[in-house]
């Protein structure tokens, strides 16, 4: 039973990027292939990134540690970098399967053990955690065998320890979501309390990753001091780290008993509260409707509301498709209070200061690519596309709404983000265009891409939105093809035109280009475009 | 009000309807009645201008479907078998948004969303966000929607599925109240009791082709319908 029930969570888990509609099977076949391909280069990219990323920071701690004498440490952080990865990487996916899991309902009708369920559900958490272990665990241990040498017993002891651990970060990641659901029952407005905790997080990752060679260097610094102290108070922690430097058996047994007891005790706390955390109806007090005058719009007013009010109500949504905007949001702030510090530092590298508007150019065209609202934005239709297809609207105004969102939305940053520029720098004429002209083009040409790609790749078969939002072709296509916008220029200057032309004609032209492109695919949106939604069926 | 003549949509191979005709005249209610997948909501749905049609024509008050939908979507009013409306939106926002695509007017609207949604017990939850509707109350929103713009024709599949008796008595007498006021209406349904008392017209379609149509009466005689009905499933399948 256990088995079939983790077969069915993986496939789900895993299927829902490739699944396509039944209709043109053999072209959806050519579509999926192609898809996989995608996604599979962007997960190469991501695991060769990660890994690399991670193999620099063990590189800079495993000479230095292996020379005081505390190799110990060096493992010990390893476990520690792999335990963060895994724990801030799977505690919404967590919440999600155990607290939200659509399928509780019905499986729990069914004749299967409530612990049967939560063990399918664990399992299948426990293999995302261990691949996201691994992308700390291989580096870690390639880059110190090659600068130390590894033995065979230290490896068996990894091995362990790595098997083990994804178990503490689950027991951990399983509580935090059982907290967070019990918050998110309690308040009204779950969206807002989603996307505060949601930049929070973000904002705190950020801030701690443009700190990261500061506080690897404090580390390097500080092993034998920092060494000491966990030894002193810590004692498993140094166990974990000993037990695969030194080979010792006794110690890696006592930290992989530590492991499974807390696992243990959590999922026997889970699995006996499993039934009422599963059908209780989680919720706030009705609100009462009470009679009001109605505001009317116009058609065109009442699209772009309802768009709005689709965006706004769905952290994922706004999150992972308008990104761009937050990012720039940050740029403005700190182009303003950072306004002298920027002043000087341009004014002090020879050549940069007639390059000012080039580099805001692109800095917030490189933002604007960011934002792909336009990507999913048919596909999160679903079921209800009937609703637009069998109400008077024209295919233009239907697309048009979904335009303007992108528009709307992300559209005032950018703006605000090159006037902030502008008042900032000592700029040219020709500088205030192009600041200005080619990351609103930019930006779009971006919502076009996305709205026309989504058009021809939509995907209505979701069983939640965040699918169609984060993993459908249509958004990694239109974001690999945003970040083509500003990547192609600059690989064609930096590697050939910078000997043909002047950098602020070369950035004239590609934002007239720019423009140019824009008004081209409108007009394929509204010809083309418009037709392809006509023969649109969710 | 709607005329269907000779369609046909394939799937593929498969043609899901076969050569279809039916007329349906102001006043009149039909029934339209067949097993599951024997080609209804494909027919209802090339009605309403949501699916592209191989074959034949349809018009609605005189004007086809094919040529100009928008003005055929503008008297019409579709509700489709499973209700999935916008959840993001509140039970009243939904029933505004609709009436700004079909521009009522603003005491037009209101007036109305106060009836209906007093006739069908969902006034308190207007409020509510639609996620938090049960199928039922989104059943009854969903008509409630399709009534605000007075359509001259209602096309509906199943539209008695999670209706409370109560709300499915409200609607029937709605239902006929539109067509004595010269309206139309088009509909699926299994429940075959309720198409024999309530609708003056039946069509049984089976594999894609119309096996019977027209008056109720003519079509059952003397028995029921539901005898006719298994009858002439029993005679194809012998």
């Amino acid at each position: 039973m256990l088995k079939i029930l983790v077969k069915a969570r993986l496939q789900g888990m895993f299927s829902t990027m490739f699944r396509g509609s039944k209709k043109k099977k053999e072209k959806k076949k050519k579509n999926s292939l192609i898809m996989k391909i995608l996604i599979a280069l962007l997960a190469v990219y991501v695991i060769g990134v990660l890994g690399f990323l991670f193999g620099f920071y063990f590189d800079m701690m495993a000479v230095p540690f292996h020379t005081f004498g505390i190799d110990w440490l060096y493992f010990t952080f390893m476990a520690i970098f792999a335990f963060a990865l895994m724990f801030i990487s799977s505690v919404f996916m967590t919440y999600s399967q155990l607290y939200e899991a659509k399928d509780n309902e019905l499986l729990l009708a069914m004749p299967i053990p409530p612990g049967a369920i939560l063990g399918s559900r664990m399992i299948s958490l426990y293999v995302i955690n261990l691949a996201f272990e691994l992308l700390v665990v291989v580096p870690a241990m390639v880059v110190y065998g090659m600068n130390i040498g590894l033995e065979v017993i230290s490896v068996v002891m990894t091995i362990l320890i790595s098997l083990l651990l994804p178990l503490f970060s689950l027991a951990l990641s399983s509580i935090l979501g059982g907290l967070l659901a019990i918050i998110g029952s309690k308040i009204r407005n779950k969206n807002i309390f989603t996307m505060i905790f949601s930049c929070a997080f973000l904002f705190a990752y950020f801030y701690f990753y443009t700190g990261i060679m500061e506080y690897m260097q404090m580390l390097v610094n500080n092993g034998t001091i920092i060494a000491a102290k966990i030894k002193a108070v810590a004692l498993p922690v140094y166990w974990i780290g000993n037990g695969i430097a030194e080979g010792n058996l006794l110690e890696t047994l006592y930290v992989i008993a530590i492991f499974a007891v807390v696992f243990g005790i959590v999922y026997a706390v889970l699995s006996a509260t499993f039934i009422k955390a599963a059908t209780t109806k989680k919720g706030v007090a009705k609100r009462v409707y009470r009679e009001k005058s109605l505001v009317v719009s116009n058609l065109k007013a009442a699209l772009l509301k309802k768009e709005l009010r689709h965006f706004v109500s769905s952290p994922t949504y706004m999150l992972n498709a308008g990104l761009g905007v937050l990012f720039n949001l940050v740029a403005i702030i700190a182009m303003i209070i950072k306004r002298d510090d920027l002043v000087v530092l341009i004014s002090g590298i020879p050549g940069v200061n007639k390059m000012v508007g080039v580099i805001v150019a692109a800095m917030l065209t490189m933002l604007a690519t960011l934002n792909i609202i336009t990507a999913p934005s048919i596909s999160i239709e679903g079921k209800t596309l009937w609703i637009s297809k069998s109400f008077p609207i024209k295919a233009k105004d239907f697309l048009l709404a979904k335009l303007n969102l992108h528009v709307v939305i992300t559209m005032p940053p950018i703006v605000l983000g090159a006037i902030a520029a502008i008042c900032c720098f000592d700029v040219t004429i020709t500088d205030c265009v192009i600041m200005l002209v080619l990351p609103v083009a930019a930006n779009y040409v971006c919502a076009l891409l996305g709205l026309i790609i989504n058009l021809y790749m939509p995907k209505f078969n979701w069983d939640t939105e965040a699918i169609a939002i984060k993993q459908s072709g249509s958004t990694v296509v239109a974001m690999f093809g945003s970040f083509a916008l500003w990547l192609v220029p600059l690989l064609l200057y930096a590697l050939w035109l910078y000997k043909v032309i002047n950098i602020v004609n070369f950035v004239v032209v590609v934002t007239v280009i720019m423009v140019l492109l824009a008004v081209a695919l409108y007009a394929l949106l509204m010809t083309a475009g418009s037709k392809v939604y006509g023969r649109l069926q969710s | 009000m709607l005329k269907i003549s000779h369609l046909t949509k394939k799937y593929g191979d498969k043609k899901a309807v076969d050569d279809l005709s039916l007329e349906i005249g102001a006043g009149e209610i039909y029934a339209f009645i067949g097993h599951n997948g024997a080609g209804k909501t494909t027919t209802i749905k090339a009605c309403c201008g949501l699916l592209n049609f191989d074959e034949g024509d349809i018009w609605i008050d005189g004007i086809p479907v094919k040529e100009k939908p928008l003005e055929c979507k503008q008297m019409l009013a579709y509700i489709p078998d499973n209700p999935d409306l916008y959840d993001f939106m509140s039970g009243i926002k939904y029933l505004n948004f609709v009436a700004d695509v079909f521009g009522v007017s603003k005491e037009d609207r209101e007036k109305r969303i106060a009836e209906y949604a007093d006739t069908f017990g969902l006034t308190e939850d207007l409020a509510q966000p639609i996620s938090a509707y049960s199928h039922g109350m989104k059943q009854k929103l969903a008509i409630i929607s399709a009534l605000i713009h007075t359509p001259k024709l209602i096309i509906m599949d199943e539209p008695f599925v999670g209706l409370d008796p109560k709300a499915a008595h409200s609607l029937k007498l709605i239902m006929r109240n539109i067509c004595d006021n010269g309206g139309a209406i088009f509909f699926s349904t299994h429940v075959l009791e309720v198409a024999e008392k309530l609708c003056d017209k039946v069509a049984i379609i089976k594999e894609g082709k119309l096996v019977v149509s027209g008056g109720m009466d003519e079509v059952k005689g003397d028995s029921s319908l539901e005898s006719v009905f298994l009858e002439l499933e029993g005679e194809q399948d012998a």
